[in-house]
Parts: C-alpha cells; structure tokens; sequence
C-alpha cells in the first residue's frame, strides 16, 4: 500500500484478524511530507487515518487477549480502543463511511457488559500547572496561546500537558471516566464466566454478534410478598426497599451469533452466577 | 464535590439574597481585575475549601467551559471568571460526570445562558461513544435586583434543556 486513500480504505473496510506491517510508519512518513509542505487539511486526513489503524489494533489487541484468558488486559485495550474512537470522532464522520468502526464501537459496549467489573477508582487531583502540546506553552485562563485540546495541529492532536498537581485523595465509583482503575479486593477473585462462553463461539473479531439484556427477578426475591420484610436484611418492607429501588432486578444476558446456525453455537443452559469466584 | 450521581432530573430552587457584591469581596478576588470583572453579566465562580487544598479550585475543564463561552455565547452575555490566572486550578475528578462551573449571573441573561450551556453540554453528548447516560450537575445563581434564586440541576445531560426551558421566563 502506497497511497493515503489506499491505506484508508483497507482499513475502513478491514474485517481480518490481522493488520497488514507497515502503515504506522508508512502514514507517519506520508504525514511529515504534508506538514513539511505547509498542508494542514492534508495532515489532518493522515491524522484521522492514523487514529482509524489504532483503533482497529487496539480492538484486535483485545480479541487476541480474550481468546488468551487474559481478561484485565483486554478489558484495558478495549479501554484504549473507546478513547482513541472519542479521540477520532469530533473529526471523522465514521458512522456514513466505515462499518467496519461502527461494528467496534458496538462491540466495545457489549463486551465490556459481560466483564464482571463494577468497582473503579477515581482520583481526586488539582492541576496546579499545565503546557500545551502543540506549541510547549503554558495553559492560560485569559492569555491562551490558541491552540485548543482535542483538536489538530501539523497533524498532532493538541493535548494539555500536567506540569504540576498536588494528589488530593480518591473515591470507590462505578463509572468513571475511564476504567483502567478496576478494584481488584485481596483474596478475592472474578468470575469471567460470561466472557468465557462468549468466546467458546466468537471465533474471529469481527464475527456478528449482538447482545440482548433482559431485566429479571433475582432468584432471591422471588415468592417475597410486598409486604414481607425484605431479603436484603434492611428492616423495611420489600415494597419500600428493594423492589421500589428496583434492586430486586438483575441483568440477564443473551448472546445471539447472527451469522452462524444454531447447530454451529455452542449453546449454554441458563444460568445465575456471581461475579465472584467462590472458594 | 460529586464525583458520579444517580439523579435523572432534579432540580431545585432556593431563594438568596447572594448578589454580585458577595463575590467582590472574597479573598480569592482578583483587584487587578476588578474593572474587567466588575463588567461581567455572567462570572464563573470557584468551589471554596476542598479537602486541605488552601486555595479555591474549578471543576474539570472550566478553562474550555470558559472559552467556550465567550466564542459561542450570544453578545449580550459578558463572562468572566472570578480568579487571576496564577490562582486557577482545577481540579480533576476523573468522574464520567460534567460539573458545570458554578456561576453567578443577571436574570436578563438567564436564557441566554441556559442556551449557550445547553449547546455546551449538547458537544459532550456527541463526542461521547459510551450509550451509559451521562449525568451532569449545575448551578447557576441569578440575580435580580437585590435578591436571587440559586438554580442546582443534577440528571442526565439531555435532560438540562427540557428542564430549564421554563426557568427562561421566570424574571420576564
């Protein structure tokens, strides 16, 4: 492949498993030629092109972790792989031109739900000084150097550069802005059961699959009347607790493969299980 | 300071008697500024006392809250920040939660404002790729004359516009 719009549309249309050697470094030696030449909008394209390769290595890093067992590093390229698409998606219009993106960010969502994960850290730290990308400037309230973050520059994304913070502490959430952070309790150990009938069946990375969630009674709470005592042990009458909260509800997950006949799936009974390995 | 919220779409209405003057006179107030800051219609205000942090600090990207304002907000809307620049900090949360800088503002701004925080949150909506809902908390104080209502919204982002559309014409 030689050409920018070569290399664009393999990948907007890529479907293997594997990328083919060479681009990284082919576009970054396309994109120097640009910037060299004063051409921005042309740096920019190089750019947005770039950003398409990462994403579909990092998603296919996290193929190839799944199929190791190697969840945590998985679940952490898919991690990649949704902030490099947040990266691209102010400037790339991926939904009318790539099936192949859409498919991934899909992919990113549903896999992530069958990570028994809930628990992240968040830290809490004050930026005290802070530099532009781009020009090495400092950040500035009223006297900025104009250069925005997130957007593009000689082909560079413009990023704000942490010169000096002070860690201030850090809370247990259930949705930070990234989930890196994944609480991992000593002596206790996930259960990756979903994941591991899931890919009993998914068998290449961009094999169709959807997932359908139904809302469903937890094993414990049925038979309890409105008005017993709750089986969270609150005290409180079950209308008032856990069906009001709706925590008497849990998720149940369904993987239908769309492109294979029942006799190729490697069906699963229905089953409940905690996220949790037992002992 | 939150750090996530599991609201939908609250909001709440206090009366004050908080105006402009209060924040003229704070520590943390900028002299220097005090002529360009005193013409402001709409002042972005910091959250005062965080943990043992001596100083006042912003919300996560007030900076690009701040400059966002002044490229799309409508000209009648004059805004500021109440701090000098070597006093700005911010201060991450790292939360998948938007908090909205706190601010004050004249209630003839009021719809201008909620519109161009709308607009606001609307290009953080698109940039997003997760289908979670993402939250949002706000509060804004508006003045009118010598008293004020202090406005603190905590729900889903699309829920800011619908909620605050009727608060446009509360001051008419």
């Amino acid at each position: 492949m030689k050409s920018v719009k070569e290399i664009n549309d393999y990948l907007l249309s890529f479907k293997g498993s594997q990328l083919e050697k060479g681009i990284k470094e082919r576009l970054e030696s396309l994109k120097k030629l640009e910037v060299d030449s004063g051409n921005q909008d042309n740096a920019m394209k190089i750019w947005c092109v770039e950003q398409i390769e990462k994403i579909i290595r990092h998603y296919l890093n996290s193929y190839k972790f799944l199929t190791e067992k190697d969840y945590f590093a998985a679940w952490c390229e898919l991690e990649r792989t949704d902030i490099e698409l947040s990266f691209l998606k102010p400037h790339f219009n991926y939904k009318a031109q790539s099936s192949t993106l859409v498919f991934i960010e899909d992919k990113i969502a549903q896999i992530q739900k069958l990570f028994p994960y809930q628990y992240f850290m968040s830290r809490e730290t004050v930026v005290k000084k802070s530099h532009c990308s781009i020009c090495g400037a400092t950040f500035s309230l009223r006297n900025s150097c104009g250069h925005k973050v997130g957007e593009i520059y000689n082909g560079e994304q413009c990023f704000s550069i942490i010169d000096d913070f002070e860690f201030k502490g850090s809370a247990i959430v259930k949705d930070p802005f990234d989930k890196y952070a994944v609480i991992f309790p000593e002596g206790m150990e996930y259960n990756y059961f979903m994941l591991e009938h899931l890919m009993e069946n998914f068998k290449n990375p961009f094999e169709k699959w959807t997932l359908v969630t139904h809302k469903e009674l937890l094993e414990q709470f049925k038979n309890v009347g409105r008005n017993d005592p709750c089986k969270c042990d609150s005290g409180k009458k079950y209308k008032i607790c856990c069906l009001k909260s709706g925590e008497s509800y849990g998720n149940h997950y369904e993987i239908i493969f769309l492109t294979k006949s029942p006799e190729e799936v490697k069906s699963v009974p229905r089953i409940t299980q905690s996220n949790w390995k037992t002992s | 300071m939150l750090h996530e919220s599991d609201k939908v779409k609250e909001l709440k209405i206090t009366e004050s008697s908080v105006t402009f003057e209060d924040f003229y006179s704070k520590d943390y107030f900028p002299k220097e500024l005090e002529g360009a800051i005193k013409k402001a219609n709409m002042l972005i205000l910091p959250y005062e006392g965080f943990r043992d942090f001596e100083k006042p600090v912003f919300p996560e990207e007030t900076q690009k809250f701040f400059h966002f304002l002044r490229e799309k907000g409508d000209p009648s809307l004059i805004t500021d920040i109440c701090i000098s620049d070597e006093d700005y900090f911010e201060l991450e949360l790292h939360a998948d939660l938007i908090v909205i800088p706190m601010m004050i503002l004249s209630s003839f701004v009021l719809p201008v404002t909620i519109n161009v925080v709308s607009d606001y949150i609307s290009s953080k909506i698109e940039s997003r790729n997760r289908n979670t809902e993402l939250k949002v908390k706000a509060t804004f104080t508006v003045v009118n004359g010598d008293s004020s209502k202090i406005f603190e919204f905590e729900g889903d982002a699309d829920k800011f516009e619908e909620t605050f559309e009727p608060v446009k014409d509360l001051f008419k």
